[in-house]
C-alpha cells in the first residue's frame, strides 16, 4: 500500500537531499509538481546514482542491501506525480555499478510486470568516471546524448529539465530515505562513507547531524596516531584538523582520514589530478585554471604550497567565477588544508 | 505590461524590463562590459567568464550575460574583485590562443589584444597550451579552423547548428582535451562564414588572401581591377567608426585606388545584369507551361553549395543567371577588354565581397570564359579590405571620395538593394513586370517581401498575374520551403541572415543592430538613385544583346549546377 500523504511525511521528517546540497526534499517535489501543473507537462524522474567522488560509495551500499526500500520510495514519487503523469524514470549510474547491480535491479523491476515503474524505467550509463555528470544539469545533458557539461540555471531542472520537462532529480539514497519515511522506519539517519587511513573503511549509518568524532569512534575508526580529515564530498570537502572534529559531516557524508605525517605534496597532487581529470571544460576558470594549477605545482611544488601569487589568484578565481559548483569546490580542500593543517597565515576561509 | 525592474548599476539607479540581463542593461546605459563568448544571435553559454560582475552581498561573481537583472540588486561592473577575476580569465584565455596576428584579418581590432592591454596582461603569462594544434581547411578550401587559436567558446558550433542548421561542427572532448571537430569532412560546409562572424578570436577565419593580393598589386604587368559589392558600402564605415552616408562608394573607390588598383568598378552594374538575365528566365518559365517551377535565385554561392550537397533533386529550379560579380567580371574580360584593346589574360579582377563563399564560387570551372580565363581572379572580404586600408595607414574617414570607373554605366537602385534579403527578388520583380507588360511604373517597391524575418511569404501582383513568392532570409529557414516547393512561383534564398549585408565576410560584430542599419543604408541608396530598375539601364540591355549577337550568351551570362557528394 502506498501512503497518500507522502509529502507531509517527508516534510515532517525534515528530509534533505543526500546528494550533498542538503536541499529539502519536500520543497523539490512540490516545485516539480507545481511546474507540471502550471505547464500541463508530464514529469521526468531521475535517480542520480552517479557517485563520482572516489570516497563516496553509499549509493552502492544501498543498491547492495536496501533495494526494496529504495523502490518503495521511488514508487511513492511515481504515485505523487500520477496526476501529472510520469514521462519516464531515468536511472543514471556508472558502468561499474551497472555491471554489479543492474541484474538485481531488473529482477526487482520484473516482480511487478507492467507496473508504471517497469514500463517507464530507463538505464543511463555515464561514460568512465566522469565526476561532472553527477551534477544534476550535466547529467540531464548526458541522458539527452549531449556533452557532460552543466546547464545555465535558471531554469532549474524542476522547471525545465530533461527534454524540457519538469524534472525531479534526487540522489539514490534520498529515494531510499523516502522509503524509510513512508514505512515509519526513518530514524533521522543517513549513510556515511569512511575511507583512508582507518581500520574499518566502509559505509555506516549514523544520525544526520552526527559529528565527525562520534562517527569515527562509533565505527571503530578513530585513529591512534595524529591525523586530519577531509569531510563532506571527499575531494570537494573541507579539510579539518583533530581539534575541529565536533562538526557535523554534512555534504554527501564522506570522511577520509589522512595520517598527519603524510607528505603535503602527495595530498595536494591527488586533488589537482582529480580536478584536472574531471573538469568538463565548459568554463575558463575551471578548464584552464585547474590545468595551470597542476602545471605550477609540477614546476615547483614547494612554492605552490605557499599558496601565494599566481597560485592564490587561480584558486580565488575558481571560487568566484566558475560556472558550476565543481570548479568552485577545488578551493575548498586547498584553502582549508592551507589554513587548518599547513597553518599558513592569511589563508582564505574555504 | 509587466512591472519594470529597478536596480543599481555602479551606484546609479537604472531600470529595465524583466528578463533583461545585466550585460544588456549595462550596454543600454553606456557601459561596455567585456564579453567574448557572448553573441546576441546565439544562445547564452556563459563559458568565458570575462563578463563577470559583482553583486552586493554575494561572495561569488555573476556572469552578466546570463544573469537577469532583479529589483534591488546592486551591481558593480568594475570593482577590484571583478577586475582581478576578469584579468585572470583573460590571462587563461590568452594562453589558449596562439598569436598569429600577422595574417589575422582582425589584427587591427582584436578584442583579445585590446583587453590584454587594458588589463595589463603580460603575453605568455602561462606557456601556450595549444601551440601544436593544427589548422584545418574546410568549406571548399576557403575557410580555416586554427585549433591553436580556439578559446573553447563554442560560438562556431552554435552559429552553424542553431542559426544555419548545418551542424558542421561538433564540440567534443573533456577538459583541456576539448576540441571542435569537423563532423562531415568538407563536403557539407556551405562556406557561408557565419561561424567566422561569431568567433571572438578569429580561430575560424576566411582564407587570408591579402598577402597574395599585395604581390599582385606590385606586378606592373597586370591590369588590376577591383569591383565592390553593394553591401560593402553599407558596412565598411563600421570598421572606421563612421556612419553611412552617400559618399561611401566614393571613399571605397578612393581607398582601392590608393591601394594600387588601376580601375575600380561597382558591382551594382553586375547586379543589373543578373536581374535582367534572371527576369528574362522567370518570364520565360512563367510563359512555358512545361517549365520547372518555382524558380529560385542562385546568386548566393552558399545557397548553391547547399542545394548541390543536400538537395541535388531541386537544382533545375535554380536560375542559371550568374551572380553579379561573375557577370561584371565576365563583362570586364570580354566586352570591356575588347573596347580597351587589352588582352584579358593581363587583367586581374578582384572582387571585394561581404562573403566567404564567393571565394569558392570564383573557382567553379563552369564560369570559365573563352580563352580559358576566369571572370574573377580573387575575392577579398570586407574585413580583408578594411585590413588593407588600415595596414596602408589610410585615413578612411578623411578620404576624398572619387567617382568609380565606369565599365558600361552606373548600376540602378535595384542593384543597390541586392545586399538586403529580398533585394534580388524585388529587383527581378521590377524588371519581370516590365518584360511582361512593357509599362515603366513609378510604384516599384515591393514592401511585402522586405524586413528581417527568417521567412517572408507574399502574393505579389505583376502584369495581371498573382505570383506566390517566398524569401528565405538565412539558410536555417530553408527546409520547410523545400518541402513545400509547390506552394510558390518564385523563391529568393540568401544563406546569411539579413542577406549579403549580414554576410560571412562582413565586419565583426554583425548583429541585428548592424544588419538593420546596413539594410536602411541600402534602401536609402535605392530611393535616391535616378535609375531604380535594371531594365532602365540601357547599357545592360545593350551588353546582353551584344553577348547574344556574338554567340556568347551562355558563356557570359549563364551557369550550371551539379550534384556534389
Amino acid at each position: 500500500m502506498l501512503s497518500k500523504n507522502v509529502l507531509n511525511l517527508i516534510k515532517k521528517a525534515k528530509l534533505r537531499g543526500r546528494g550533498g546540497a542538503d536541499f529539502p526534499v519536500d520543497l523539490k517535489w512540490q516545485s516539480v509538481k507545481n511546474q507540471a501543473e502550471k505547464s500541463g507537462q508530464s514529469v521526468a524522474i531521475v535517480i542520480n546514482c552517479s557517485e563520482g567522488e572516489p570516497g563516496v560509495f553509499k549509493d552502492a551500499h544501498v543498491l547492495e542491501n536496501y533495494l526494496p526500500e529504495f523502490f518503495l520510495g521511488l514508487r511513492h514519487a511515481v504515485e505523487f506525480f500520477s496526476k501529472e503523469k510520469v514521462f519516464g524514470i531515468y536511472f543514471f549510474t556508472s558502468t561499474d555499478y551497472a555491471k554489479e547491480f543492474l541484474p538485481k535491479i531488473e529482477k526487482e523491476l520484473n516482480k511487478n510486470e507492467n507496473s508504471a515503474l517497469q514500463k517507464r524505467w530507463h538505464n543511463h550509463l555515464k561514460s568512465g568516471h566522469s565526476y561532472i555528470s553527477g551534477e544534476e544539469s550535466a547529467l540531464l545533458n548526458v541522458i539527452e546524448f549531449s556533452l557532460a557539461e552543466p546547464r545555465l540555471k535558471p531554469p532549474y531542472p524542476s522547471e525545465k529539465g530533461l527534454f524540457g520537462l519538469p524534472t525531479l532529480v534526487n540522489n539514490l539514497e534520498t529515494f531510499y530515505n523516502v522509503g524509510l519515511v513512508v514505512s515509519g522506519k526513518f530514524k533521522k539517519e543517513r549513510f556515511y562513507s569512511i575511507t583512508g587511513a582507518v581500520k574499518n573503511p566502509g559505509v555506516y549509518p549514523g544520525l544526520e547531524d552526527a559529528n565527525i568524532e562520534d562517527i569515527l569512534k562509533s565505527t571503530n575508526n578513530f585513529p591512534f596516531t595524529d591525523f586530519f580529515v577531509i569531510v563532506g564530498g571527499d575531494m570537494s570537502g573541507e579539510v579539518l584538523n583533530q581539534k575541529q572534529l565536533k562538526r557535523p559531516v554534512g555534504g554527501a557524508g564522506s570522511i577520509r582520514v589522512y595520517p598527519a605525517k603524510i607528505n603535503p605534496r602527495q595530498v595536494v597532487r591527488e586533488w589537482l589530478d582529480f580536478y584536472v581529470a574531471e573538469t568538463c571544460g565548459h568554463c575558463t576558470p575551471c578548464r584552464e585554471g585547474t590545468f595551470r594549477l597542476l602545471e605550477l605545482f609540477k614546476k615547483d611544488p614547494d612554492d605552490f604550497l605557499k599558496f601565494k601569487g599566481e597560485v592564490r589568484n587561480l584558486i580565488d578565481n575558481l571560487s568566484v567565477s566558475s560556472f558550476c559548483a565543481l570548479g568552485a569546490s577545488l578551493p575548498t580542500p586547498l584553502n582549508s588544508y592551507a589554513k587548518n593543517i599547513l597553518k599558513i597565515k592569511n589563508s582564505k576561509n574555504s | 505590461m509587466s512591472k519594470p525592474i529597478n536596480f543599481k548599476l555602479n551606484g546609479k539607479k537604472v531600470s529595465c524590463d524583466p528578463g533583461e540581463t545585466i550585460l544588456d542593461v549595462a550596454k543600454k546605459n553606456g557601459l561596455q562590459i567585456p564579453a567574448l563568448c557572448h553573441h546576441p544571435d546565439l544562445k547564452v553559454k556563459a563559458n568565458c567568464r570575462v563578463c563577470v560582475v559583482e553583486m552586493k552581498g554575494r561572495e561569488k561573481l555573476f556572469a552578466s550575460c546570463s544573469t537577469p537583472a532583479e529589483s534591488g540588486m546592486e551591481i558593480f561592473t568594475d570593482s577590484p574583485k571583478v577586475r582581478a577575476s576578469r584579468k585572470e580569465n583573460l590571462k587563461l584565455l590568452f594562453a589558449e590562443h596562439a598569436e598569429k596576428c600577422a595574417t589575422c584579418p582582425r589584427l587591427f581590432d582584436c578584442d583579445l589584444l585590446r583587453l590584454a592591454k587594458e588589463y595589463k596582461i603580460v603575453p605568455n603569462a602561462f606557456p601556450l597550451r595549444k601551440g601544436r594544434r593544427k589548422v584545418e581547411t574546410f568549406g571548399g578550401g576557403v575557410l580555416e579552423f586554427d585549433h591553436s587559436q580556439c578559446i573553447d567558446c563554442n560560438n562556431c558550433v552554435d552559429a552553424c547548428a542553431d542559426l544555419q542548421k548545418i551542424n558542421f561542427f561538433e564540440a567534443s572532448g573533456q577538459g583541456t582535451e576539448k576540441i571542435i571537430k569537423i563532423v562531415k569532412k568538407d563536403s557539407a560546409c556551405i562556406s557561408c562564414g557565419q561561424c567566422v562572424l561569431r568567433c571572438p578570436v578569429s580561430a575560424v577565419q576566411e582564407k587570408f588572401s591579402v598577402t597574395k593580393l599585395e604581390k599582385s598589386l606590385k606586378n606592373k604587368k597586370q591590369i588590376m581591377i577591383a569591383q565592390f559589392a553593394p553591401s560593402i558600402r553599407a558596412a565598411i564605415g563600421e570598421e572606421f567608426g563612421i556612419p553611412f552616408d552617400d559618399k561611401m562608394p566614393g571613399r571605397i573607390a578612393s581607398a582601392l585606388k590608393m591601394l594600387g588598383f588601376d580601375y575600380v568598378f561597382d558591382v551594382d552594374l553586375g547586379a543589373d545584369i543578373t536581374t535582367m538575365t534572371e527576369a528574362e528566365e522567370l518570364v520565360a518559365r512563367l510563359q512555358d507551361k512545361k517549365a520547372v517551377m518555382p524558380m529560385t535565385t542562385s546568386c548566393c554561392p552558399a545557397w548553391v553549395r547547399y542545394a548541390e550537397h543536400y538537395h541535388p533533386e531541386i537544382l533545375a529550379h535554380l536560375t542559371s543567371a550568374r551572380s553579379p560579380h561573375m557577370h561584371s567580371g565576365g563583362l570586364i574580360k570580354s566586352w570591356w577588354a575588347a573596347e580597351q584593346k587589352i588582352n584579358p589574360k593581363r587583367i586581374q579582377v578582384v572582387s571585394v565581397m561581404p562573403c566567404t563563399a564567393k571565394k569558392f564560387e570564383i573557382m567553379r570551372p563552369e564560369f570559365r570564359l573563352k580563352g580559358g580565363v576566369m571572370p574573377v581572379d580573387e575575392v577579398i572580404t570586407t574585413r580583408e579590405f578594411a585590413f588593407m586600408i588600415k595596414q596602408a595607414r589610410i585615413d578612411f574617414a578623411k578620404l576624398k571620395p572619387v567617382a568609380h570607373d565606369l565599365c558600361l554605366n552606373n548600376g540602378s537602385g535595384a542593384g543597390a538593394i541586392y545586399g538586403a534579403s529580398s533585394g534580388v527578388m524585388e529587383a527581378a520583380l521590377r524588371s519581370a513586370k516590365f518584360l511582361l507588360d512593357g509599362v515603366r511604373s513609378k510604384k516599384i517597391a515591393f514592401q511585402a517581401v522586405r524586413g528581417i524575418s527568417g521567412l517572408k511569404e507574399a502574393v505579389v501582383k505583376i502584369a495581371g498575374r498573382n505570383l506566390r513568392v517566398a524569401v528565405v532570409n538565412g539558410i536555417g529557414n530553408i527546409e520547410p520551403v523545400i518541402k513545400n516547393l509547390k506552394k510558390y512561383d518564385y523563391i529568393e534564398v540568401m544563406s546569411c541572415p539579413g542577406g549579403c549585408l549580414g554576410g560571412g565576410g562582413q565586419p565583426i560584430p554583425t548583429t541585428e543592430k548592424e544588419r538593420k542599419s546596413r539594410m536602411e543604408a541600402l534602401y536609402s541608396l535605392d530611393e535616391n538613385l535616378p535609375m531604380r530598375s535594371a531594365h532602365d539601364n540601357q547599357a545592360v540591355v545593350d551588353y546582353m544583346n551584344w553577348a547574344r549577337k556574338n554567340k556568347r550568351y551562355q558563356e557570359l551570362l549563364h551557369t550550371k549546377f551539379k550534384k556534389r557528394a
